[in-house]
């Protein structure tokens, strides 16, 4: 039966620390923790900002279009009914007596101031004959009376036209200012006359402008080609046709660039002229709301962001700070315990070492005695010196033997020197099998020494090996019933140096075999044995970066094997120190 | 009293063995060294002891296994223990095996003396109570038996005793 016991296996000794880390560790274990902390908590936070900031801006983008196409349609919709009412005022201000009998000037002015009530922007009314000439006129431009309109577009279009009524363009006309017109036409059979009113584009523009939704939102009209129809000065503004798209019952809402920055843009056609009110809002003002809610946003995001951060920092720092201080309390816990156990196979020892030390004490108090039995006159013995000078060589020599156990004792009970040295191994055996020689030799135990001489050294620390080897000899005594053999045995196998300690005892079973390893596991009886000797030794030659195998079975004897790396220096060189 | 006390010392250190030899020598006792538990049995073998004084951690035999075929061979045979690692585990087994006493080494030469005398009490009132028995056996035989057949008797009394 044989068993291995593996370097990582579930048998590792618990008093080993395999976990044992340096700083670097726990620096890096910080490090690795925060990351993954932070990836946790501020995936889901920033994935989750950011869809409700697309999703909100979406929806704040089509708000405010929707809103800008509602300014602009209810904008339309004011212009167009403006223009219908006038319409609708110049038809009614048309007499039919007015066919035969035009109006002197006194009654159209009274009709223009009627007109200039409902709104400013009317300039002047004229009354045009079937063959153009202007007939009346009430307004600024009273030298316009007598000029023949027949080749005017407006006058043309009119004439020809199936609706009764005609909007013009803004043009300069003759008298050289831009305006626009509202006529109607009355017609005699196939003769059309036509009553026309003209209107300031300043004026006009300014009551397009009259309703504002958005602060500085600007409105205006502008033709098919462009041109805008709403405007002040004396020159008409070049056309901006790139810019109207064929004209569309639909509203729509798009971004252009004007003068270099974004703008939102609706616009709207009027039924009653060939013209689109054009609604223009600054990109930035019109997506304010939004920009306000993003900044709130990555406001509060910025806040929560650090608020996370510095949770995570301060609650990882601490975390693995009080790791780091359970771990080196675990350490030295383990030390303790190391050192009460090893305290523990000291104090095994040192009842074995009563016996050594009484012994001599024995001789001493024995001889003493005697002398005093000879120089006592009731027993009638002669003083010999020759007897008595043996006599205290005895002594003297009880004392010395005394002396060497005691040192013997107190080389195993100092406190282990953690740096390793190199060693030969069969050094290591001889000072531990001197220990253990009076204790063998009265236990009726043969021990044997198999030693390879030419052994390369190995890096031990000497006073846990000592530990190691007393633990192994100490069992391998108890295992032995009465008289017994323990072989020693030292090979070189590979990179290994393989110590065996053989002996003839009672074997172990498997169920204790699983078990030996196990700290307080012990087949010693109560206050015999503390059950921590092989899991400290297996602890120590792993901790050098060996291992112990056993061989055993009940009835034949057990083998312990212990093995140490060759140590590099030895390998380097090629050397040997057995 | 008129004979010495006979001791036999077992002990597998020569010159504690040597001394203490001389020393319970000057003190009425008739004592035979032993250096092993081997030869102790064989000395055993070859004359009656009162009382012997064993160590128990020995090379060879052990002073139990000693103390137990001593008290085998004898059983009027009183011993005592002597041992330089006395434990109570240890005492008490060889109270078990009946030993008279227990002491420990180095032992006080009034105490040891003490424990000794105490010892060969203890054998002389055994062995004087047997003889009452013996006597009190023979007067039982005596009655309606031949001479011949008292002093057969006699014999056999005498070889198991």
């Amino acid at each position: 039966m044989k068993r291995r016991i593996e370097k990582k296996g579930r048998l590792v000794s618990p008093l080993v620390d395999k976990d044992r880390h340096g700083h670097a560790y726990f620096e890096q274990l910080r490090r690795k923790l925060r990351w993954q902390l932070l990836i946790v908590y501020l995936m889901p936070l920033l994935l989750l900002s950011a869809y409700f900031h697309f999703e909100y801006n979406a929806t704040m983008r089509e708000g405010v279009y929707n809103h800008l196409k509602s300014v602009a349609e209810h904008q339309r919709n004011t212009v167009d009914l403006f223009l219908r009412e006038r319409v609708a005022n110049l038809k009614s201000a048309f007499r039919s007596e007015w066919l035969t009998d035009p109006p002197d000037p006194e009654t159209l002015f009274k009709n223009l101031q009627g007109l200039q009530e409902e709104n400013k922007s009317f300039v002047d009314l004229g009354l045009f004959r079937p063959d153009g000439t202007l007939v009346a006129y009430a307004g600024p431009h009273t030298y316009l009376v007598g000029k023949d309109y027949s080749r005017e577009a407006w006058f043309q279009q009119l004439s020809k036209q199936e609706r009764e009524y005609f909007i013009s363009d803004v043009y300069l006309g003759f008298r050289g200012k831009p305006h626009f017109i509202v006529a109607v036409r009355r017609s005699e059979g196939d003769r059309h006359w036509a009553l026309r009113v003209s209107v300031d584009p300043e004026k006009f523009g300014r009551f397009v402008r009259s309703s504002y939704l958005f602060k500085d939102a600007e409105a205006f009209v502008v033709n098919r080609q462009g041109q805008r129809q709403t405007f002040s000065g004396e020159v008409i503004p070049a056309p901006e046709a790139s810019q109207v798209p064929p004209k569309s019952p639909e509203t729509e809402v798009t971004e252009v660039e004007v003068g270099g920055r974004e703008h939102l843009r609706a616009l709207a056609w009027l039924t009653e002229a060939d013209w689109v009110l054009v609604v223009r809002v600054p990109a930035a003002k019109a997506y304010e709301p939004i920009s306000h809610a993003r900044l709130v946003l990555v406001g509060f995001l910025v806040l929560t962001l650090i608020v996370i951060i510095s949770v995570v920092l301060r609650s990882t720092r601490r975390l693995v700070g009080k790791l780091e201080s359970v771990d080196s309390a675990k350490e030295e816990l383990r030390l303790q315990l190391f050192n009460a156990a090893k305290l523990a196979s000291v104090g095994e020892m040192a009842a074995g070492v009563a016996h050594e030390i009484n012994n001599p004490l024995a001789i001493v108090y024995e001889e003493a005695s005697m002398m005093k039995d000879v120089m006592n006159p009731q027993f009638g013995q002669k003083v010999d010196l020759d007897d008595f000078r043996e006599r205290l060589g005895a002594i003297t020599d009880a004392a010395l033997r005394g002396r060497s156990i005691t040192g013997k004792l107190m080389a195993f009970a100092r406190k282990h020197d953690p740096d390793p040295e190199r060693t030969g191994i069969n050094l290591l055996l001889d000072r531990v099998l001197e220990v253990k020689e009076q204790d063998f030799k009265i236990s009726n135990i043969e021990v044997v020494r198999d030693y390879q001489d030419d052994l390369p050294g190995v890096m031990v620390n000497r006073n846990q090996m000592d530990q190691v080897l007393l633990n192994l000899l100490n069992n391998a005594k108890d295992a032995i019933d009465r008289t017994g053999r323990i072989t020693v045995r030292t090979r070189r196998e590979d990179d290994w140096v393989r110590t065996d300690i053989e002996d003839t005892g009672r074997g172990m079973t498997r169920e204790v075999l699983e078990k030996i390893f196990l700290p307080f596991f012990t087949t010693k009886g109560v206050g015999k044995g503390t059950g921590l000797g092989l899991s400290i030794s297996y602890g120590i030659v792993d901790s050098l970066g060996g291992r112990i195998e056993v061989k055993s079975a009940p009835g034949s004897g057990s083998t312990f094997s212990i093995f140490l790396p060759v140590s590099e220096e030895a390998q380097a060189a090629g050397d040997s120190d057995g | 009293m008129a004979s010495k006390i006979k001791l036999l010392i077992v002990d597998d250190e020569e010159r504690f063995l040597k001394t203490l030899t001389q020393r319970l020598g000057l003190r009425d006792f008739d004592v035979t060294p032993a250096n092993n538990g081997r030869l102790a049995l064989d000395t055993a073998e070859k004359q009656k002891f009162d009382l012997a004084l064993v160590d128990l951690k020995m090379p060879g035999m052990r002073g139990e296994r000693v103390l137990e075929l001593l008290k085998e061979k004898d059983p009027y045979i009183e011993v005592v223990i002597l041992t330089g690692h006395g434990s109570i585990d240890s005492a008490v087994e060889c109270t078990k095996l009946g030993c008279f006493g227990y002491l420990q080494k180095p032992c006080e030469t009034d105490e040891l003396l003490k424990v000794l005398k105490d010892a060969y009490q203890r054998r002389v009132k055994k062995k004087l109570r047997l003889d009452e028995d013996k006597m009190q056996k023979l007067l039982n035989l005596a009655t309606g038996e031949s001479p011949l057949g008292i002093l057969r008797k006699l014999r056999e009394l005498e070889d198991k005793g």
